[in-house]
């Protein structure tokens, strides 16, 4: 009977098909917000037959006769895609109301990592950034897409940070020496792997999670905050999309003349004036034939009457007009050209929702010779399977990278390890020959080199790097698949896993033709009456490699329920989950490694050799193995659950056990419990509530803990092992990390967040006000501790931190119509400060030398950066600098720093800007669009650079600030700047370089970026849908400062490098 | 519920099921291969052999004792106030409150008590396994001991060492713990008593000059025995260390011309030393070939064949250049030059003239030109106490004893010396037994465990 009727069915089929004519579905599709007709829409139906909508809107699809439902898809750029079961036969004029999809982010849901929340319901604090805004910006880095669009979110320009390296803040820091950066979460799971390795294009959207509620759902981790990326996956009943995109950016190369530096006249006049006080005396007879500078071979030859004073006067004016930055610049420096390619395809067929993408970067970088290349490919496809009930996610991904860096850059110019190479070095002669500076030894000594056995000793950095290759090639790839079963109605459960591997591979070689190799060779060339005659070391390439793993391995269940029962609706989730995180790591060195047979040779490393240079001093071969291993291990159990009444109120709680493989504690120390509450009331959606000029107002507030964790501590006694190549004996030794600690806890962040949603009638103005306090418990930080008991400071849970603030952000439609025009503008405030750590530094110098300049010191009352200074009392009569001693201007610096007291010190405020925020406005006309983002950073000291006559009389120059010092009487009516003192005496450096006089407010205002771009709807005239060309540019400068020294806060003594970006982005 | 919803939540469970059993190894495992908590054998031999902690000697000294000399010109190469503080015998010597030579040997107690500590926890069956490396800690324990007590402590005399302040006694690793200073005496015998149990335990093999053996035990006890002026223990602790292994270099085989004549002592180098350590570094340390000089009084004291004349000093006899180390950092350990000598002196003190001599002979004929060397006997030496505490101050330069021997010397109203140097033109006076011959303890140690001072 069955078969039949199928028989039936299909006959049927064929026939009506071809035989009759197909019903007409007419409709018309209109904006939600102003019910206007839409034009240019693509509607469907499962039959995948598209039509175009007409300028009404209007469209006609046809239908199967006899069809009784059919689901009806429509998609628009700009417009969030609409689908929707229509049964047939036909309404009459069916009207498709298309809701705009707005980067106002009340109407999206928000994806913490675990599941999505209706941001409407949401009681916690989300900032989500869509693709819209992601791609707005151009870069390589995920991250750096942040910048400046996320309230209470700050890049900080703390020192010390490698180049690339982001230092990253969320409301503050609540932690002292712990981990200070955010939880990376990539497609559900913590990302352990190099950000780098991500694919801005790949990813969909970024969810900024900053409160206990948002983020106790990651717990332990969760105290710095959590960024959430989402990539892209294809959607639901699309029909095949291919997207692609290239662009191009110019980065400016850095400019070196802005490093603050004295001019070369400058510095071979102090070279001068050390010459006669005998200062290069002690060199110039040193046994281990240490290096002097050019200028001062001249004056050597001058006094030994070799070269007559008219000669010495020309060289050195010569010299005098040869600028090392300018040379570096322009023969070993260059623009940046960064390049970017993408594509993706994605689309739906049947059960299988895919996507496909892949993603190129090729980046040549401002040190000529240096470069990056990222290929990264990505798939993901979910199945549905048992009539939808069960659903089956997989993705793959994969990024291969190759940081190449023979150029070892601007600042590994030197003389040698403790000398700077003197600022008239000549890189290239006119002839464009590269030239050899000094380095290491005296020219006479290396000059000679070659014709006594050795290997040429002459070190010429134009080409040098031509000569070194040094390729760092990242793998890095992940497994991810989810199994989602629909148990009952409502209640689903979830199984996912990830497997990542993340492999690093560098090496590291060193030809026989570079300095670093033939130095090597020849310090340890044994020499025979003035000859070097043995090479220990062969002669051949030096290799050092670098190879390091990182597997990680990540397993959740989570079970999910969802009811609603008449005006209530519980959303509830539990699951259980573990992380296994093993890293290895392993370096070897090869010398005389030959490169086309791949082979090397065993040297002696125990036997010390006398150094070529000087017979007494002796020397192992530098030895460069060591194996290093890591293992990370989280077992977490967690709870969250929400319960709406009405859409007008919901309360939500969340709970959260973590434990790690902390070291040495007992196993019920090892987790801490953390927990959130959170509230919601929709005020706008009571009944009584009839204020009709601000229809939207709700009002959030949460309550709960995050946890941060420092694994290296542990409570037992600790030691780590060093490896054996540093020591006379070549025994490996153990080093005691830290003391037993049986009260060693989790640092833990208690959050309260109180949040404010309005919207004013016709939505043109909506925003939120949020006010939070986060105070660090336990707080991990070192205490001084008596010598006598072995050690000297003791890290413990022993510091708490307050960090108060505000974030506000402010959405306004301004015009509607020909143009449209809105803007974007956040402010956030932050007030940090230290409580409850009583030990504070030592002496006044110990914290100002350890503060705002070197890094964080706390302090108690005082933010963690702030900014500290002796008071000034600017120059005496001869130009010495004065400080404060008894309240009277003194020159007693000894007394002056021994009576200063940490009270004492004049406190300026914040070393980190309070306020910080921007203004984003976007305008667009027909096509056109553009947009400007104006930020801001306001509250702040920093402390401007000045000479230190510490590195001006050691020969080693100093800040250009030198040409403004006190030279006559008088002098110091007009500058602050001390005179060159006849020796130099640390504490009048301190006095000055730390005095209140330097200190200025960092305040100013940035055009961080312009964007505009030039939109065009492709089909049907066009083989594509949509085109897009951009141009774009940022770091543009600075548009207002609060100094006066015409000092960019942000980048002392360095340049804000611009870029310019061109682009296209097809979508088929 | 559906047949297939039970198999899927039971394949969950066992998932999850299976994990949660093996959960408490999960959670053991160490965060880096490089971390331990020090339980194993080789943990703790590894902390003993951390040179930078375990080897290392005080160094401040050797500017107060009278072997050395800084022209006026040249105090500038002092990079720290508190050299200068020490050279010119300031009673406040330090410009921090903290001191390098108490922090360093307080360190060492503390990692030999880590050890020690490890070991206590094991079975009893099982610390027969542990014997050498107890041994070992018990003696770098003694020796921080000894070492902090010739600075910070009175000079030893039997007469009051019951009542002179001594050093905290730190048996154990717990950091808050704050015994008080006891007596003098009671520091003493701690360190006696340590060093007696380790002798047993220690190898009689020289192995890596840098990890304590039984010859350097018994040396360090010998030592100890003189400052306490127990010369019967003294001589028959350096007897029995000598019966063992009794080298001398002859320093004839010597280059006089080297700017480091000694072969280097680490790993298993310098066949005179039986264990090593390194003068903490300080700036003179690092100008001995130039600013920094021998006092040309100690220089006078060697005769032409004296081979110690060359090669301990440079041809202008103002730079020493005699260290056991061939390094930078100055020798501050145990060699056999100075067993014999506490074997001559304490042999003379009980009236053996004829093996003192002998003794004395010995190391002589190794330190002459050959063929040169007179040996002394009881009919050409009037005073042969004078003899061995002579040759002791020409044998043991800038080795770090000067100042025990003064301390101790002083207390002796033969021997005992007033010195005075000259600094900036200044005459300095230092009477012997002078209270600056004990270094207040640093105020970073008063300011946090509220230590009495000195």
């Amino acid at each position: 009977m069955r078969t039949k009727l199928l028989i039936l069915l299909a006959l049927n089929t064929l026939i009506f098909n071809t035989a009759y004519a197909q019903d007409l579905l007419k409709g018309q599709v209109i904006s939600a917000m102003d019910n206007k007709p839409l034009s240019g829409v693509t509607v469907w139906t499962d039959f995948r037959k598209k039509v175009t909508t007409n300028q009404d809107g209007i469209f006609i699809l046809p239908v199967n006769n006899g069809t009784k439902a059919i689901t009806l898809f429509a998609s628009c750029t700009g417009y969030i895609g609409y689908h929707q079961e229509i049964k047939l036969p036909n309404i009459e004029n069916l009207l498709i109301r298309m809701a705009m999809q707005v980067t106002d982010l009340q109407e999206v849901t928000v994806n913490t990592g675990y599941n999505k929340v209706a941001k409407e319901r949401a009681t916690g604090s989300f900032v989500q950034v869509d693709h819209k805004l992601l791609e707005r910006s151009v870069s390589t880095n995920i991250l750096d897409r942040l910048k400046d669009v996320v309230p209470g979110l700050i890049f900080n320009k703390t020192k010390g940070l490698a180049a690339g390296e982001t230092s990253i803040g969320i409301r503050g820091q609540s932690t002292l020496l712990a981990n200070s950066q955010p939880l990376i979460v990539l497609d559900n799971f913590p990302y352990d792997g190099d950000v780098a390795n991500i694919n801005p294009n790949d990813m969909e959207s970024i969810t900024v999670l900053k409160d206990a509620a948002a983020a106790s759902i990651w717990g332990a981790r969760a105290a710095n905050g959590v960024i959430v990326l989402t990539s892209k996956r294809g959607k639901k009943g699309q029909s095949l999309v291919i997207n692609t995109s290239v662009n191009y950016t110019l980065l400016e190369q850095p400019d070196l003349t802005k490093n603050q530096a004295m001019t070369s006249g400058e510095f071979i006049e102090i070279e001068r004036l050390l010459f006669t006080k005998g200062f290069y005396s002690a060199t110039e007879s040193s046994v281990v034939k240490a290096p002097l500078s050019p200028a001062v071979e001249l004056f050597i030859a001058n006094r030994d009457g070799t070269l007559s004073n008219t000669d010495l006067n020309n060289k050195l004016a010569q010299l005098s007009n040869i600028d090392l930055r300018r040379q570096y610049m322009k023969y070993l420096g260059q623009d940046a050209l960064l390049r970017q390619h993408a594509l993706s395809i994605s689309g739906s067929t049947g059960a299988s929702t895919y996507l496909f993408s892949a993603g190129f970067d090729a980046n040549r970088l401002s040190d000529q010779g240096n470069s990056y290349q990222r290929l990264t490919l990505n798939f993901n496809d979910r199945i549905s399977m048992l009539k939808d009930r069960l659903s089956l996610d997989l993705k793959l991904m994969l990024t291969r990278s190759v940081n190449s860096k023979p150029n070892d850059g601007y600042t590994s110019l030197r003389m040698s390890s403790t000398q700077i190479l003197y600022p008239y070095a000549q890189l290239v002669d006119d002839d464009g020959n590269s030239l050899s500076v000094v380095k290491d030894f005296r020219q006479s000594f290396t000059d000679a080199a070659a014709g006594n056995g050795y290997l040429d000793w002459t070190y010429k950095p134009a080409e040098d790097y031509q000569f070194h290759q040094n390729n760092a090639e990242a793998l890095d790839y992940r497994f991810n698949t989810v199994l989602t079963y629909k148990v009952v109605e409502g209640l689903t459960a979830e199984a996912s896993f990830q497997f990542g591997k993340l492999g690093n591979q560098e090496s590291d070689l060193n030809s026989l033709q570079s300095y670093f190799t033939r130095n090597l060779i020849n310090r340890f060339s044994q020499v025979t009456s003035g000859q070097a005659t043995v090479y220990p070391l062969p002669k051949g390439a030096i290799l050092d490699r670098y190879v390091s793993t990182l597997r990680t391995i990540n397993f959740r269940g989570q079970l999910n329920y969802r009811k609603e029962l008449k005006d209530f609706e519980l959303n509830a989730l539990a699951g259980y989950e573990w992380r296994d995180l093993e890293g290895s790591s392993y370096t070897n060195r090869f010398y005389g490694y030959n490169e086309l047979n791949g082979t090397n040779t065993v040297v002696d490393y125990i036997g010390s050799y006398p150094m070529s240079y000087y017979n007494p001093s002796t020397s192992t071969i530098p030895s460069n193995d060591a194996v290093t291993g890591t293992i990370d291990r989280f077992l977490s159990y967690y709870t969250n659950a929400s319960l709406a009444y009405k859409a007008k109120y919901t309360i939500s709680g969340s709970w959260r056990l973590d434990q790690s493989n902390l070291f040495g504690v007992n196993t019920n120390q090892k987790g801490v419990p953390l927990w959130s509450v959170g509230g919601l009331w929709n005020i706008g959606k009571e009944s009584f509530y009839n204020v009709g000029w601000l229809p939207t107002l709700r009002l959030r507030l949460t309550y709960g803990y995050n946890g941060n964790i420092d694994k290296n501590l542990s409570a037992l006694t600790t030691a780590r092992y060093f490896s054996t190549a540093a020591t006379l004996t070549r025994l490996p030794y153990a080093v005691v990390l830290n003391p037993p600690n049986p009260e060693l806890r989790w640092e833990r962040v208690k959050v309260i967040n109180l949040g404010i949603d309005f919207g004013f009638a016709g939505n043109r103005i909506s925003g939120s006000i949020e006010g939070y306090t986060k105070k660090g418990i336990d707080l991990i930080a070192d205490i001084p501790f008596a010598p006598s008991t072995g050690i000297t400071l003791f890290r413990g849970n022993v510091a708490n931190t307050s960090v108060k603030g505000i974030d506000f952000t402010l959405n306004t439609i301004n015009t509607r119509g020909i143009i449209n025009w809105n803007t974007n503008f956040w402010l956030s405030y932050t007030h940090e400060k230290v409580t409850g750590y009583s030990q504070n530094a030592t002496t006044a110098i110990q914290n100002l030398t350890s503060s705002a300049d070197a890094g964080a010191y706390p302090r108690q009352r005082y933010p963690l950066y702030a900014m500290f200074s002796y008071r000034y009392a600017g120059l005496n009569a001869s130009g010495e600098p004065q400080g404060y001693l008894n309240g009277v201007p003194s020159t007693n610096y000894t007394a002056i720093m021994a009576a200063t007291s940490l009270d004492d010190l004049v406190y300026s405020g914040s070393a980190k800007p309070v306020v910080f925020g921007s203004l984003m406005n976007t305008a667009k006309w027909k096509a056109w669009s553009l947009s400007a983002n104006i930020s801001y950073r306001l509250g702040y000291y920093v402390r401007k650079n000045s000479v230190n006559y510490a590195t001006v009389l050691a020969g080693q120059g100093g800040n250009s600030d030198y040409a403004l010092r006190w030279k006559q009487p008088g002098d110091e009516l007009n500058t602050i700047v001390p005179k060159i003192p006849d020796s130099y005496v640390a504490n009048r450096e301190n006095l000055y370089l730390y005095s209140d006089a330097l200190v200025f407010r960092g305040d100013h205002i940035r055009l961080q970026d312009i964007r505009l771009a030039f939109d065009l709807s492709g089909k049907p005239k066009y083989f594509f849908s949509n085109l897009q060309v951009f141009a774009y540019a940022s770091n543009l400068g600075i548009i207002w400062k609060a100094n006066k020294w015409d000092i960019d806060p942000d980048y002392q003594g360095t340049s804000a490098s611009k870029t310019f970006s061109l682009g296209v982005k097809i979508n088929l | 519920m559906k047949i297939q919803n039970i198999y899927f939540l039971s394949l969950l469970f066992i998932l999850s099921g299976n994990f949660a059993g093996c959960k408490k190894e999960y959670l053991e495992a160490k965060p880096s291969l490089a971390l331990t908590v020090p339980t194993t054998a080789a943990d703790m031999q590894g902390l003993l052999d951390y040179l930078t902690v375990m080897n290392v000697a005080p160094a401040l000294p050797q500017l107060f004792v009278d072997d050395i000399y800084i022209p006026d010109a040249s105090l500038a190469s002092l990079t720290s106030q508190d050299e200068r503080n020490v050279y010119s015998w300031k009673k406040e010597i330090y410009s921090t409150s903290y001191n390098a030579e108490w922090k360093t040997g307080w360190e060492e107690i503390f990692y030999a008590n880590i050890v020690l500590d490890g070991i206590a926890a094991k079975p009893t069956n099982e610390q027969k396994d542990y014997a050498a490396i107890k041994g070992a800690a018990l003696f770098f324990r003694a020796l921080a001991y000894y070492n902090l007590a010739q600075i910070f402590t009175k000079p030893y005399n039997p007469a009051s060492a019951g009542s002179d302040k001594g050093l905290p006694i730190r048996e154990v690793a717990d950091v808050n713990a704050n015994p008080p200073r006891g007596i003098l005496s009671a520091t003493y015998a701690f360190m006696l008593n340590d060093l007696t149990t380790a002798v047993p335990l220690l190898s009689e093999k020289l192995d890596y000059k840098s990890r304590p053996n039984r010859m350097a035990a018994l040396a360090l006890l010998a030592r100890i025995s003189l400052i306490m002026q127990n010369y019967n223990a003294a001589y028959a602790y350096a007897n029995q260390s000598l019966r063992l292994y009794a080298t001398l270099i002859n320093y004839n085989t010597l280059s006089t011309t080297a700017s480091r004549p000694f072969p280097a002592v680490l790993p298993k180098g310098n066949d005179e030393v039986l264990f090593a350590t390194s003068q903490i570094t300080n700036s003179f340390m690092l100008n001995m070939s130039s600013a920094v000089n021998a006092a040309p009084e100690l220089y006078a004291k060697y005769t032409a064949n004296d081979l110690r004349k060359v090669i301990f000093f440079n041809a202008s006899g103002k730079n020493f250049k005699g260290n056991y180390n061939n390094a930078s950092q100055l020798f501050g350990g145990i060699a056999n030059d100075e067993v014999y000598l506490i074997r001559a002196e304490t042999a003379i003190r009980l009236g053996d003239i004829d093996s003192g001599l002998a003794d004395i002979n010995t190391l002589l004929l190794n330190r002459y030109k050959t063929g040169t060397f007179v040996n002394y006997t009881k009919a050409n030496t009037p005073d042969p106490l004078k003899l061995v505490i002579d040759e002791r101050r020409k044998q043991l330069p800038f080795r770090g004893q000067r100042m025990a021997d003064l301390r101790r010397l002083n207390q002796d109203p033969v021997f005992k010396i007033d010195l005075t140097r000259t600094v900036n033109g200044v005459v300095l006076q230092l009477p012997a037994g002078d209270e600056r011959y004990v270094f207040p303890i640093p105020q970073g140690e008063i300011q946090t465990s509220g230590m009495e001072q000195n």
